[in-house]
């Protein structure tokens, strides 16, 4: 049980916005972590602070035993952490080759975690020439996973991956990441709950900047008092 | 908190003492220095004054970048000029057409642009004012091309006297004009659109009309500015329209402070100042300036003004209550 | 006939000339949203350079080379003393290049003087050669030739290269190159010491065709700002089109009515922000920042 991202009291803001005033969580080593709320409750605040792209002004982030909080937004991902942000972002102009070249820190494992990726989206293998622009939400949506996956990172941050994707893709996505699951940590945003909870092990619910809960499957998936509070579900 | 209120009054009244004292020493001054040179100095200050204060309401207040300001003030200049010596007008009757001149040039500008982004109309100005010089430079025939176009009437049959009177009066309305509309609900806009322009938009501020607006306002100011200098220094230069004199407003209003007001007038007076003192001592007088204001954008950017405030921030900070009070005591006597 | 195509050979050296000025500025705006309004004066730089090394060793070459790497290290001092500082309060940066034009033309007139320097070509590039009866100076062949070199080179860096492809992913989305875990900020220095070689590069090529003097950076800058809004603002290959579009108009529209070719180049730029203010080459429309 080893606390893999520990995330104490941060605060952000934007510009003169106070958007995180109090966001606490813990990410276990081996397990999918996912944060719940409504839009607008600072759900990608948080992962843009973890991240370094909307650096905390004040609280702690602890990742992997090491304080972050304070390291440029470049520094962090070499720690260990692979981002997936919330609308894919793909380099467009850049084939599918050059985003998967461009992610990897490692020249030596590249072509070790290729294959390794390319079996896991098959679809890319296609594109493998082309350019990001051509390509479906759904496959961008598997580019933006298979660039974190090109190195081996200890910490996976996707957010919200099922957003503007059609049904039956999104089956295969929870089925891809449940996969990645097996071998990966994971700190997950998502809006969809039947898909959280699919994918989830332990959930954390921010609401207005503020961490104010934090369950188990069980629990969040039985206890309808807070889905009504903080879920609107 | 009486006794507060009391201080309060006294630096009230040392204010309005010391900007009649200001009045006083204004009008008295041609009579204490009593030389032609100085005056004109000053008259040159005041143009350049009303210049770098149209400039701030773009920069300073709005957040517009032009690089081209002295389009405006030239196109002032010539067109009074042109007028007055080649078809006998009176100067008064030649800024009806100054104005509406400016207005097209700054409606034009603004709306070629305008829906590209910020850059663009930097961009825009700069090659438009560079290209209205090569054509003053190129026709000769109306404007004088590069050896300048002379003998413009001078104002009051060059009583400087009555020039420098007539110019304070006109700074001091200019100024009056911009500290109203800054603080009219239209300058309130402008300046949410300087602090942030999509907030400005999304609140329901159509953007671009008020930055239209503001462009050909500013714009009309440097071209009666760009008038004044046609009926006082009665030689124009292509120069004039050269992005230098631009430069030169960007200068003043930097120096002095943008988003001040007062700023643009005390850059003015000091760079107009050194420049007199400067240049008898070294060509290259620019290059000093290019330095000071290159580390008052990077290290001071509320320029000389604001620097005197800060050491008055104790003052304000007073005033500020003073006001809340006020606001207060307001509310309370409505309800 | 004739006549035409020696027009669109001038034209096209024209075109390179302009493409050299202009490509660093797009290059650099294009990553890093700065518009360097002292481009043009770097430029100067380059051609003043170029121009005393040449004079001082005899060698053209060396004097090209080394004017582009001293504008290029002047380029990695504005960088980080003048550029980073502000980080991404572009209005000042804009406030702050075109201040810096005045200060660089004013060590230029101390160190060279405000008079016009008639630059001289090498000896073995004053002659002309013969097409179809036209004359052809060879030092436009020299011009056409370094551009299109400097063309293919910078094409094939951003296309090839590992820092090609950073700077192509951080013109589309800075923020994430960042969550990649790759120093953006290293890459922006980087940019700006290519497109402050590119301009001394230019500059000390167009010496000798433009002649010396102080505003010669002013004058420039004009140009540059007119092709990169045709060609596509950011976009390198924009620069080209840009550059050759300004160049064949100006050669062709020169020949026939001299009088109207800068009123026409003005108004290609009017029209091209009008019907399409991205440019002729545009960016792909940038991501969530």
């Amino acid at each position: 049980m080893k606390k893999l991202l520990e995330i104490r009291n941060i605060e952000t803001y934007i510009n003169q916005f106070h958007i995180l005033s109090g966001v606490n969580l813990e990410v276990i080593e081996g397990r999918a972590t996912v944060i719940l709320g409504r839009n607008g409750a600072g759900k990608t605040t948080t992962l843009n602070s973890i991240i370094g792209l909307r650096p905390a002004s004040s609280g702690k982030i602890i990742f992997n035993g090491e304080d972050i909080t304070d390291l440029k937004s470049f520094q962090i991902p070499n720690k260990g952490i692979g981002y997936i942000p919330e609308d894919r972002d793909i380099f467009t102009d850049l084939t599918i080759e050059e985003n998967l070249l461009i992610s990897s820190r490692n020249k030596k494992t590249f072509s070790e975690r290729k294959e390794l990726v390319l079996d896991l989206f098959p679809d890319l293998k296609k594109y493998w020439k082309y350019k990001g622009g051509v390509l479906s939400g759904g496959q961008q949506q598997m580019l933006s996973i298979a660039r974190a996956l090109i190195n081996d990172n200890k910490l996976i941050i996707i957010d919200e991956p099922s957003k503007g994707l059609a049904p039956l893709i999104i089956e295969d996505l929870i089925k891809k990441i449940n996969e990645i699951k097996k071998t990966n940590t994971i700190l997950m945003v998502e809006q969809n709950f039947d898909m959280a909870t699919r994918i989830g092990d332990d959930y954390y619910i921010i609401d207005e900047g503020k961490t104010v809960h934090q369950s188990t499957r069980d629990e969040i998936i039985n206890n309808e008092d807070i889905k009504k509070k903080y879920l609107g579900i | 908190m009486n006794s507060r209120l009391m201080f309060l009054k006294n630096n009230k009244n040392k204010k309005k003492i010391s900007i009649i004292l200001l009045f006083f020493a204004l009008i008295v001054f041609p009579f204490i220095v009593n030389s032609t040179y100085i005056l004109s100095l000053v008259i040159e200050m005041c143009i350049f004054a009303i210049f770098a204060l149209s400039y701030d309401l773009l920069l300073g207040f709005t957040g517009i970048v032009s690089f081209g300001h002295a389009l405006f003030f030239g196109l002032g200049a010539y067109t009074t000029g042109i007028l007055m010596k080649g078809y006998g007008w009176a100067f008064v009757p030649t800024l009806l057409p100054v104005i509406l001149i400016c207005v097209a040039f700054g409606v034009g500008i603004g709306a070629v642009t305008i829906r590209a982004k910020d850059t663009y109309f930097s961009m825009l100005t700069l090659a438009i004012g560079q290209f209205l010089w090569v054509i003053v430079v190129k026709s000769r025939v109306i404007t004088g091309g590069e050896d300048g176009y002379h003998g413009v009437k001078l104002l009051f049959d060059n009583n400087r006297l009555a020039i420098y009177y007539f110019m304070i009066v006109v700074l001091l309305l200019v100024y009056i004009f911009a500290k109203k509309l800054i603080n009219s609900p239209t300058g309130k806009v402008l300046q949410a659109i300087r602090e942030n322009e999509d907030r400005a938009g999304m609140i329901g501020y159509n953007v671009l009309t008020y930055k239209i607006l503001v462009i050909l306002i500013s714009g009309s100011i440097a071209g009666i500015a760009g008038s004044l200098y046609a009926v006082t220094a009665g030689s124009l230069t292509p120069a004039l329209i050269h992005s230098n004199t631009t430069m030169h407003a960007i200068l003043m209003t930097v120096i002095g402070g943008m988003g001040t007001l007062n700023g643009p007038i005390v850059g003015a007076f000091i760079v107009k100042t050194a420049e007199h003192v400067l240049s008898d001592i070294t060509q290259r007088w620019m290059i000093i300036f290019g330095i000071i204001y290159i580390i008052i954008v990077l290290y001071f950017p509320g320029g000389i003004t604001r620097l005197k405030i800060k050491s008055n921030k104790f003052f304000n900070k007073i005033l500020r209550n003073k006001k809340n009070i006020e606001c207060f005591e307001k509310s309370s006597e409505e309800a | 006939m004739n006549t035409l195509l020696i027009l669109i050979i001038y034209g096209i050296s024209l075109g390179m000339l302009y493409f050299l000025l202009s490509s660093g500025l797009s290059l650099i705006f294009g990553l890093m949203k700065v518009l360097n309004f002292a481009h043009g004066s770097l430029f100067m730089w380059g051609a003043y350079i170029g121009y005393t090394v040449f004079k001082y060793t005899n060698s053209f070459i060396l004097g090209i080379l080394i004017a582009t790497i001293v504008v290029g290290i002047m380029g990695l001092l504005m960088e980080r003393f003048l550029i980073k500082p502000l980080g991404n309060n572009h209005m000042y940066q804009l406030l702050l290049t075109f201040g810096l034009i005045n200060v660089l033309n004013e060590i230029v007139k101390i160190i060279w003087g405000a008079k016009v320097i008639p630059a001289s070509k090498p000896q073995w590039l004053s002659d002309s050669v013969h097409i179809f009866g036209n004359v052809l100076p060879t030092y436009r062949i020299f011009i056409m030739i370094a551009g299109v070199m400097v063309l293919i080179m910078i094409s094939l860096i951003l296309s090839k290269t590992k820092l090609g492809m950073i700077i192509r992913a951080g013109i589309e989305r800075p923020n994430m190159v960042r969550a990649l875990g790759i120093d953006v900020s290293k890459i922006f220095t980087i940019v700006f010491i290519i497109g402050a070689m590119l301009a001394g590069l230019g500059g000390a090529i167009a010496g000798p065709f433009l002649s010396l003097y102080p505003e010669l950076g002013v004058d420039q800058i004009f140009y540059a700002l007119v092709i990169v809004v045709i060609g596509g603002l950011g976009s390198f290959i924009g620069s080209a089109v840009g550059g050759l579009v300004v160049g064949l108009t100006q050669s062709i529209v020169g020949y026939y009515y001299p009088a109207l070719s800068m009123l026409i180049t003005i108004l290609l730029m009017l029209v091209i922000l009008i019907v399409k203010p991205e440019g002729l080459v545009s960016l792909r429309r940038r991501g969530r920042e």
